[in-house]
């Protein structure tokens, strides 16, 4: 899907990407992490071409994006930022319609769309004609997504696109990404500094370092065999046992139901919420239990800290 | 409606005392007992009004015109380096005096409606080049890069997105020049262009209190109407 062959990019005689190779594969949620500085949205940027490399080349689908005119190029790729950066002086509803409105969309089919993307971000519906000064930030960065899936590409970039907002918030939307990525197999290139959202969210960790790839691998293969000391920093040294038990889900390492008396726990947790519970309850074992109280198995702390 | 209710308070005043001014003769002839001629009977005055009106129209359109293409350019990419010296040359349009302008441009321009065109755009550009400049920068950059990101063309993007974030500012620009070229249009009379300001100079030259007084109350009045159709309109923006 996408390919970037050894792009550089200097500013001001500092390299801020170095000679990067990197390939993400269609449908993958791939997350670029490191410091700031590192060059990781320098290199987002070059996908759309609001950055051009030196030297190097960036092809989509095999086809080099300097072939195609920018506008168009950007036009069929949704692009989400940080501070959202929704048009003031348009309603939601005419915000999640620009691109759209760009491609020279009927008007039925525009709103029949922002109806159906207003529901997939989970946006009440009487927000459609509200300004942009009137949201949360949380409501403005589902407003800022859903602007930039309007004309369905088949790629998102987002550049930190929770970063300002609310832990509490910042959770329910990584949810709701994870959920549209699933629901709709969008490739997604995904900038941010926070591990455990890289580590939650993709299925491909790129960590970056002074404008080159460090490590790309999968987050348990990161977890499991991080390069080096920067990937040991970036990862929290203290933390990653606990890391790696959050990605993984109590059902994998669960026994055939014991006793009746243990606490429960829902099946879709993770190990790392399982291990926190047993700590708060003093007990080595819980009982694994679905949604409507169904016995699934048992889970043993030896069987954690083992697994 | 009710945001149309001053400047039609204004318009009014200003049409009463422009259609009503010769019948005030009994009054200037109390205030004025020494004068002959108390009332400017050479031109009428809503002549005056008219001539006044299409210099600073005139004078006004070309300045804005200018003024907001030269501040559009200066923000744009290519043409960053040269906002500072728009900015400077503006400025100096300002700090020169209209009069100055009229001396000097007479020579070679004659007497009549062009140096008077050219002294008044020159004293009108800063206002509107400073205030397109301020609106256009104040548009957040996080949305002129999304608008770029999401495939917005740059003319596009100006047009769509900037210009009307910088409306307000751009507005509040023209209306500062607008006005200020109303008050000094008047000196468009020294060189021979009939204006408000025409009783005004008469008046001065004549000793006679009566004309300043009427050209400059009814300078006065055009200005408060035109400022209040501003309000108006940015009422209306917002």
């Amino acid at each position: 899907m996408i390919r970037l062959e050894q792009v550089r990019r200097a500013y001001a005689g500092r390299e801020a990407v170095a000679g990067v190779d990197l390939t993400v594969e269609r449908g993958a949620f791939c997350a670029l992490i490191g410091e700031s500085g590192s060059g990781k949205s320098t290199l987002l940027r070059m996908i759309n071409r609001l950055v051009e490399p030196d030297s190097g080349r960036v092809l989509l689908d095999g086809e080099d994006v300097r072939s195609l005119a920018p506008e168009q190029l950007r036009r069929h790729i949704g692009y989400v930022i940080q501070s959202v950066g929704l048009f003031p002086h348009w309603t939601v509803a005419r915000n999640i319609a620009a691109v759209p409105a760009l491609l020279g969309w009927e008007r039925p089919r525009i709103e029949a769309r922002i109806t159906e993307l207003m529901a997939l971000l989970r946006l009440d519906p009487r927000l459609a004609k509200a300004s942009p000064a009137s949201l949360s930030g949380g409501q403005a960065q589902r407003v800022g997504v859903a602007r930039a899936l309007a004309a369905d590409p088949d790629l998102l970039l987002m550049d930190e696109p929770f970063g300002a907002l609310d832990p509490v918030t910042r959770t329910a939307l990584q949810t709701e990404l994870a959920r549209i990525q699933r629901e709709t197999g969008k490739t997604i290139v995904f900038v941010t500094h926070d591990m455990d959202e890289a580590l939650r969210l993709a299925t491909q960790v790129v960590v970056l370092d002074q404008g080159r790839v460090v490590q790309d691998a999968t987050p348990s293969g990161l977890l499991a065999h991080p390069a080096d000391d920067r990937v040991r920093d970036l990862l929290g040294r203290e933390d990653r046992g606990l890391r790696r038990l959050a990605l993984r889900p109590v059902q994998s390492v669960m026994r055939k139901p014991g006793p009746a008396s243990a606490p429960a726990i829902a099946a879709a947790t993770d190990c790392r919420a399982a291990l926190s519970r047993m700590a708060e309850l003093g007990v080595s074992v819980l009982d694994v239990q679905d949604e409507h109280g169904t016995r699934l198995g048992s889970l043993h702390l030896a069987d954690l800290i083992a697994g | 409606m009710i945001r149309l209710l001053r400047p039609a308070l204004w318009l009014g005043l200003l049409l009463a005392a422009t259609f009503g001014m010769t019948s005030l003769r009994p009054l200037f002839t109390s205030l004025f007992p020494l004068l002959e001629r108390p009332v400017y009977m050479q031109d009428s005055f809503a002549a005056l009004l008219l001539a006044h009106l299409e210099l600073v129209t005139v004078a006004s359109a070309l300045a804005g015109l200018i003024g907001i293409a030269i501040g559009i350019a200066v923000t744009r990419p290519w043409g960053a380096a040269y906002r500072g010296l728009a900015e400077t040359i503006s400025a100096a349009g300002q700090t020169f005096p209209p009069v100055a302008v009229l001396a000097i441009a007479v020579p070679s321009m004659g007497f009549g409606p062009e140096p008077a065109v050219l002294a008044l755009l020159l004293y009108g550009l800063l206002p509107a080049v400073q205030n397109t400049i301020a609106g256009l920068i104040q548009v957040p950059d996080a949305v002129k890069d999304a608008a770029t990101g999401l495939g917005f063309g740059p003319w596009r993007r100006l047009w769509q997105v900037e210009l009307p974030l910088a409306a307000p500012l751009i507005l509040t620009g023209l209306r500062v020049s607008v006005i200020i070229t109303i008050g000094t249009a008047a000196i468009a009379s020294t060189v021979g262009v009939t204006t408000l300001g025409s009783p005004v100079l008469l008046g001065l030259s004549a000793e006679n209190t009566a004309y300043v007084l009427q050209g400059a109350v009814l300078i006065g009045l055009l200005a408060l109407t035109t400022d209040a159709v501003f309000d108006a309109i940015h009422d209306m923006l917002a």
